[in-house]
């Protein structure tokens, strides 16, 4: 309001406002406007024009800076003034330089003017001063420092709302040869009109040209300070597809930006963090299932139910998709058809503690039957709670039952694989998505499918998988991870393993409780749900996040409709997510720590903190309950920190 | 290829009644369900035999039983079956052994297809679990299950490491009976490692692909002797002495000029194991030396135990 007031007492007294356009009227979706060059690259990179100019596009970015540079300067050489220059005169020295046909120079001026207007969006600074001139009756002109043709900038203005009655209302310096920062494209424009400067006022981003140049004229001024602009080139170290992905993460944290962002500050999470890390995964994941001609897509409950409508919503193919319910709890009876230790392992594996019955529950044996070999192992009643010392034994238990569970598992599977089997049925080559980690859940869900396991082809595609997933991969187990793949690189698995895989995990809940088992109902397999309402607080806010991951989405989505998936794969898309594992604010912190979790088959109800929160004595003296308390908390990074004395003492002398 | 292929169970048992009870329920459990089986009675007691197998008059179009009067020895047992079955694929189902529900449906499934890519795959082999265990009286007790071979590479069987080491158990391995049928069956002759034997024989001929999913279980009982014993325990000395002679064997051919060159390639085979064996351990040894930091004159004593071993040390 006090920005409006200001403008409008500033320009009470003047005819004309004029503004500058780009940076000012109009924002690009990327870091830098030079950032232009490198989406250029990306989409070049699937075309056609690869195979005949390889070695130009890939260096497209330096070649197209340089050609721009050495347009000015044969420009002031050959005609002397300002270097102002046109797209044209660019394309003509590009061409040059680099030798291609014009088809082809052609083709890549065309591509930088559609990508061009694809990343420019209204600024609504720009557009509420913009808005209130002509609301006062002011005449509007635009003043730019721009090679880009006039009638390309008219259709540019006209689109994102701004009025153009005429384009004698549009002075750009590459048409008339002189610009803002000599101030001679100011002399011009007030000349041409005859305009008393004194009586115009003009707004824009560049200190120098907009403010300094114009007050030179007389022509009162207005700085546009909601925009921050860092044109300079700064080389990166990185394949060539992650400069698109620096960008944009880049540009989310401009203050032009904030336009873009959230109101709720777990929606906010959602579009800076966890938005561009599945843009990411997900950029990967279509990538191989067009690589690998896949013709069925099966999301898994809970974690890809979010994914799914990520796909359905922004990815546009035509596999079909079906989501499948199933869980750890609900596989693990169903899936001994084979008998490995690990697979054992997993059946009382996790931090929440449960008694026998309820372990043998899981696999649907009455352990009361078998209290004989329970005895024989030193356990006294089925309801006794198995901890870490009777680990071993309840494994040498397990084992002495194979036959049993094996049986048991094969009648289970006859009951309900026709629900596996009709997910699989319309499709030869399937791939499996989820958020991944060590296969199991892929190894289960395929030993229910029988013959389908044989006759089709399964590929799990995963965020991330770790080390465990070799138990699980064979020439019939195919699986791999975006982020890291069988536990490679290792400083990403840590991080994941330092609280990332339960910080993904509550962003990708859903609606559903998890998959307890199933049951037939009038001749149908259908899925036995946990009560979800236990977990409503936590849903709440995962929604809220989901939102701002879809507001990324949709910000974003031109990039997955107009570019190859193979151009957007890159793992700095995971930057924001990393460094919030592993370097939380406080404000993270306070929002997301004390989510809970649940890391065991079938027992969503027993849930703890992602970074419990101990006493300043434990603090000090670093006792037995901060070991505790670490240990126990998923989210390592955020528990030291939240467990602080700095943060502690911070937070006193804040309140 | 044939659909649903048919598969021929073999059952050698003898006096092991306890153990054969188990044995006939991992076969009428099996969800694949075009197998027929054959239980050879070698021998032994007639009746307890007769007795378990009409338990399960659901299938008893599916099971026939052999009474040998006299016992004819293992090999001379299966080949008796064997021989008599009609089948596209054949199994020795040990009457101590057990499988998954899922071992014959799977198997079975992915030899066929995998016989349409590389058709020289005449057999398949899964992983088995070792499973100790100990009878008393009619009742058998599992004490312990381990991995038994889940270190062999998913993929085709090697010939070279088969001519190391009997790589698998008869229960893990199905195999096409015509190829049995052409390589003449088991070797009766010998009393242990016929299924070595026949491996090595299967492999100089055929490829056998490797199913790494442990479906199979290898039962041993490691305090039993007489009928409830195992060959590989209770006949431990007759395995060292049976290798040699198959060895040796191998290489008289070879040598006599009527080999294929199988002799010597397998005992220059096992020399180089043997050899990379206590090279393995030479390293470990200098490793946990240096680890420790007690330094190499430690070591002195070891060195040259393994160094006599090779008999590099004079």
């Amino acid at each position: 309001m006090e920005i409006a007031n200001n403008f409008l007492s500033k320009i009470q007294n003047v005819d004309v406002v004029s503004f500058d356009i780009f940076d000012t009227l109009l924002h690009r979706k990327l870091a830098a406007p030079i950032d232009l060059f490198e989406l250029i690259r990306s989409f070049l990179l699937s075309k056609d024009i690869m195979f005949e100019h390889h070695d130009v596009i890939t260096d497209f970015p330096n070649l197209r800076r340089l050609s721009e540079k050495t347009a000015r300067e044969n420009h002031v050489y050959l005609n002397g003034g300002d270097a102002e220059i046109t797209f044209e005169e660019i394309y003509q020295v590009f061409k040059d330089i680099t030798e291609i046909s014009q088809e082809h120079t052609d083709y890549i001026k065309k591509v930088e003017l559609y990508l061009e207007s694809l990343i420019l969006y209204r600024s609504s600074e720009g557009y509420r001063l913009y808005k209130l001139a002509i609301d006062s009756g002011k005449r509007i002109y635009y003043i730019s420092d721009m090679y880009l043709p006039v009638d390309y900038i008219r259709e540019l203005l006209i689109n994102n709302g701004y009025q153009v009655i005429d384009s004698e209302q549009i002075y750009i310096s590459g048409e008339h040869r002189i610009s803002k920062h000599s101030g001679k494209l100011f002399d011009f424009f007030l000349a041409k009109n005859s305009f008393d400067g004194r009586k115009c006022l003009h707004v824009g981003d560049n200190h120098y040209s907009d403010i300094v140049q114009a007050s030179a004229k007389n022509i009162k001024t207005h700085f546009a300070d909601w925009s921050f602009v860092d044109n300079r080139y700064k080389p990166k170290k990185c394949h060539i597809n992650d400069y698109v992905a620096h960008s944009v993460i880049s540009s989310i944290n401009l203050p032009q930006h904030q336009q873009f962002l959230p109101e709720t500050e777990y929606e906010m999470l959602g579009y800076q963090i966890w938005g561009p890390l599945l843009f990411g995964y997900m950029s990967w994941m279509v990538r191989e299932l067009q690589a690998g001609s896949i013709d069925k897509v099966l999301f898994f409950a809970r974690d890809a139910r979010f994914i799914m409508e990520l796909y359905n919503q922004y990815f546009r193919n035509n596999i079909p998709s079906d989501y499948v319910y199933l869980s750890r709890a609900s596989l693990i009876p169903l899936s001994f058809t084979d008998w490995t230790m690990h697979r054992v392992w997993k059946v009382f594996s996790g931090r929440t503690t449960r008694s026998i019955k309820e372990i043998f529950e899981l696999l649907r044996i009455d352990i009361s039957l078998f209290m004989n070999d329970l005895r024989q192992m030193g356990f006294e009643t089925i309801e006794e709670i198995i901890t870490p010392d009777s680990y071993q034994r309840l494994h040498l238990i397990i084992n002495k039952l194979y036959f049993q569970i094996m049986k048991k598992s094969s009648e289970l599977r006859k009951e309900y694989q026709s629900y596996f089997r009709n997910l699989v049925a319309d499709g030869s080559k399937i791939a499996l998505i989820d958020i991944g980690w060590g296969g199991n859940i892929q190894s289960m869900f395929l030993r229910t499918l029988a013959d389908d396991w044989v006759s089709k082809s399964y590929f799990g595609l995963y965020l991330g998988t770790f080390d465990e997933t070799k138990e699980n991969i064979s020439p019939y187990v195919n699986m791999k991870g975006w982020l890291t793949s069988n536990g490679e690189p290792e400083e990403i698995k840590k991080i994941l393993q330092n609280g990332g895989v339960e910080l993904l995990e509550f962003v990708l809940t859903t609606d559903h409780g998890s998959t307890l088992s199933y049951k037939k109902q009038k001749g149908k397999i259908i899925p036995c749900l946990e009560n979800h309402e236990t977990e409503e607080g936590y849903a709440n806010k995962a929604l809220s996040v989901q939102a701002g991951i879809r507001k990324f989405f949709e910000e974003y989505k031109f990039l997955l409709n107009d570019f190859s998936m193979d151009s957007l794969v890159s793992s700095v898309w995971a930057n924001p997510f990393l460094e919030l594992v592993n370097n939380p604010t406080e404000r993270q912190i306070e929002l997301l720590a004390s989510l809970s979790h649940s890391d065991t088959a079938g027992r969503n109800s027993s849930r703890s903190e992602l970074a419990k929160k101990v006493s300043f004595k434990a603090i000090i003296m670093k006792n037995a309950e901060y070991k505790e308390g670490y240990d126990e908390s998923y989210w390592k990074a955020a528990f030291k920190k939240r467990n602080s004395i700095r943060s502690r003492i911070g937070k006193l002398i804040n309140n | 290829m044939k659909k649903n292929p048919s598969v021929g169970i073999v059952t050698r048992t003898k006096n092991r009644g306890v153990l054969l009870r188990r044995a006939l329920e991992s076969v009428v459990n099996q969800t694949y369900e075009n197998w027929k089986l054959i239980v050879v009675n070698d021998g032994g007691e007639k009746q307890i035999v007769d007795q378990l197998v009409e338990k399960h008059t659901d299938f008893k179009d599916k099971i026939m039983v052999v009474h040998n009067v006299v016992s004819v020895g293992m090999e001379a047992a299966s080949n008796l079956a064997l021989k008599e079955l009609d089948t596209d694929y054949a199994v020795i189902h040990d009457d101590d052994d057990t499988w998954s529900p899922s071992f014959l449906e799977r198997l079975i499934l992915l030899i066929d297809k995998e016989k349409e890519v590389i058709p020289a795959i005449e057999g398949i082999v899964c992983y088995s679990n070792r499973v100790l265990e100990t009878v008393r009286g009619n009742s058998v007790i599992i004490d312990s299950i381990e991995h038994y071979n889940h270190w062999i590479p998913a993929g085709l069987v090697s010939l070279d490491r088969m001519l190391y080491q009997n790589m698998f158990p008869p229960i893990s391995f199905i195999f096409s009976l015509d190829k049995c049928r052409e390589l003449g069956f088991f070797n009766e002759e010998l009393p242990v490692l016929g299924d070595w034997d026949f491996h090595v024989r299967f492999l100089l001929n055929y490829d056998i692909l490797v199913v790494p999913e442990p479906m199979a279980f290898y039962h041993h009982r490691l305090d039993a002797t007489g009928a409830l014993g195992n060959t590989v325990i209770a006949g431990q000395n007759d395995h060292l002495t049976y290798r040699n002679l198959l060895l040796n064997k191998w290489l008289r051919d070879d040598l006599n000029g009527k080999g294929n060159g199988l002799g010597i390639y397998a005992n220059q085979r096992a020399h180089f194991e043997f050899l990379l064996n206590s090279a393995n351990l030479l390293s470990r040894l200098l490793e946990i030396a240096s680890r420790l930091n007690r330094g190499v004159s430690k070591l002195e004593m070891p060195v040259k135990k393994v160094l006599n071993r090779v008999g590099l040390w004079k």
